[in-house]
């Protein structure tokens, strides 16, 4: 058994390891060029990655949006055809509503989810830099 | 002549047509100055423009309007060119401000002597 | 003079204490960071090196230079000069005199809670690292002896909890106690280092670690708000915030900073957070408790 769940907590941060690394490869303005790519394309490019962010506890949110609600959002517009997104969301214990076109809200969710998972990466590399006493110069 | 004027710019918003120049620079300057925008006040003081209490996390603007328009583009798309932990965020990398928006912000920066 | 040198002594003598092979690396982090802001706050002639953005106005007249040790329990208000007025004029009658009562009152009519914390001066011994648990924050302590007492509606963030660290907070400064945090095992060590990890991590979509605004950003502003220092930080909580219109604990205070930053907040009882407050605490050993306080 412990075998088992030793196997399966590897393979799971293996395939984490994979969606990070997958996102650290992608240009973040092609891919989530709506205008080349379309909504829908882009929308995919956040539903694969966004998860991750929110498992490594990376996820952006913007303006009490998570990107969890834009994705969410985003797909239901593509799906109904429409060419504007209706976010309902809660902050400060208010039920909102925000909208966006279409393309706007497809580009932007697609980046918050790739860039925070590249920036999870890159982030790695370059925190010491701030640390006085070690990269930190004064 | 007063009113001849007034129809006349009537007309002119009432068709639709504006000169794209002055608009996307006010776009600019309210992006700059919106804290739920660009917030770029924030930061920064800007030479000759009037802001309420611009921050001094980053440097005063000024001389913006000798730069080249897609060096200042670049600039606020991701400024993370020689100082990977520099404190001004990448507004068009990390999705704040899309294409437009930032070419309405380079718009007003160009008017910064 | 006289008190500068106790307090120096003082502060040396707690890293004497706490040094410990396990605490090595943290009391150097905390050295070199001590070391920095006073540089940083020493002199107006460095200015143009850690302020390089601060107007001439602000720096000949609004700064108090020479800040070091103790003083930087006050955060921004120890080289603010207009900050300090103000907080010392709503020191006169502070906005959280109720709150300390009624945390006394709680101390002393919760069922379990002296049991929790027979001596309510422990406020600057938080967090604790405890073995097969982890990081235990004074909040996470409070609100756990809450729990174990099958009691309801204490939460980590504010009411009376931060009502309870008043009490703990201004019992622990009557009694001039100073941070103590300490690091002494393998797993505590570690815990520390996550927390540093995570301190200095550039995250969310403005991609700003807590360093940015809180190390190299400190002194300077965002608007009209100058930025407060790592050392030192700590020392003041449970916090009376004008912007709350209440009182809340260091965790509250920092899923607002978190949420600041761009991303989706970690959550106040998170094991992210309770490491980032074990980091932030240490950072501030050997200063004195000066909670509860004001700030904006």
């Amino acid at each position: 058994m412990k075998k088992i769940l030793l196997a399966s907590v590897l393979g799971l941060s293996i395939a984490s390891a994979g969606l990070v690394e997958d996102a650290a490869k992608l240009d973040v303005k092609k891919v989530c060029d709506v205008k080349a790519n379309g909504a829908a394309k882009v929308l995919a490019v956040a539903k694969k990655f966004n998860p991750e962010a929110i498992k490594l506890g990376v996820e952006f949110k913007r303006l009490g949006i998570r990107n969890k609600l834009y994705v969410k959002a985003v797909e239901e517009a593509v799906k109904a055809k429409k060419k504007e997104v209706v976010i309902k969301y809660k902050a400060k214990k208010k039920d909102k509503v925000k909208k966006f076109p279409l393309d706007y809200a497809a580009w932007r969710t697609c980046t918050f989810a790739v860039r925070a998972l590249q920036l999870h990466k890159e982030a790695d590399k370059t925190w010491r830099l701030a640390v006085p006493g070690d990269g930190y110069k004064f | 002549m007063k009113k001849i004027f007034k129809i006349a710019t009537l007309a002119v918003m009432a068709s639709g047509i504006v000169y794209a120049g002055g608009d996307l620079v006010k776009e600019g300057a309210k992006i700059f100055k919106t804290k739920k925008i660009g917030n770029c006040i924030a930061c920064h003081a800007a030479n000759g423009v009037k802001l309420d209490g611009p921050g001094s996390l980053g440097p005063k603007l000024q001389g913006l309007s000798a730069w080249p328009e897609k060096a200042l583009y670049d600039k606020v798309y991701n400024p993370y060119t020689t100082n990977p932990i520099s404190a001004m965020p990448a507004f068009g990398k990390n999705g704040v401000l899309d294409d437009h928006q930032i070419k309405a912000v380079v718009a007003f920066l160009k008017t910064i002597k | 003079m006289k008190k500068k040198i106790i307090a120096s002594l003082l502060l040396g003598s707690f890293a004497l204490l706490n040094a410990n092979g396990f605490s090595k690396q943290a009391d150097k982090d905390r050295k070199a960071l001590q070391a920095y802001f006073e540089k940083k706050f020493a002199d107006r002639k460095n200015a143009s090196t850690y302020f390089p953005y601060s107007t001439k106005d602000e720096l000949d007249n609004n700064f108090k230079w020479g800040i070091k040790g103790d003083e930087f329990r006050l955060g921004s208000y120890a080289f603010d000069k207009g900050g300090r007025a103000q907080h010392d004029e709503m020191m006169d009658m502070p906005p959280f005199e109720d709150n300390i009562d009624n945390g006394k009152e709680l101390y002393e009519k919760t069922p379990g809670m002296k049991k929790c914390f027979p001596d309510p001066t422990i406020a600057g011994d938080y967090p604790k690292y405890v073995k097969g648990k982890g990081v235990v924050t004074l909040s996470d302590a409070v609100v756990s002896c809450a729990k174990a007492n099958k009691l309801k509606g204490w939460k980590l963030t504010k009411g009376k909890t931060a009502d309870l660290e008043a009490y703990f907070a201004n019992a622990s400064k009557e009694k001039g106690k100073r941070v103590n945090v300490v690091i002494d095992s393998k797993e505590a060590a570690a815990a520390y280092e996550r927390g540093k990890k995570e301190y200095y991590t550039q995250r969310g979509y403005l991609q700003l670690s807590c360093a940015t605004c809180h190390v190299q950003g400190a002194g300077q502003r965002v608007r009209n708000e100058k930025l407060s220092p790592l050392f030192g930080h700590t020392t003041h909580f449970p916090v009376y915030r004008l912007k709350w219109q209440g009182l809340g604990t260091l965790e509250r205070r920092i899923k607002g900073c978190n949420k600041n930053q761009g991303e989706t907040p970690h959550k106040p009882g998170s094991t992210w957070t309770k490491e980032l407050i074990y980091f932030m605490g240490y950072m501030s050993n050997g200063l004195p408790v000066d909670g509860p306080d004001i700030r904006k």
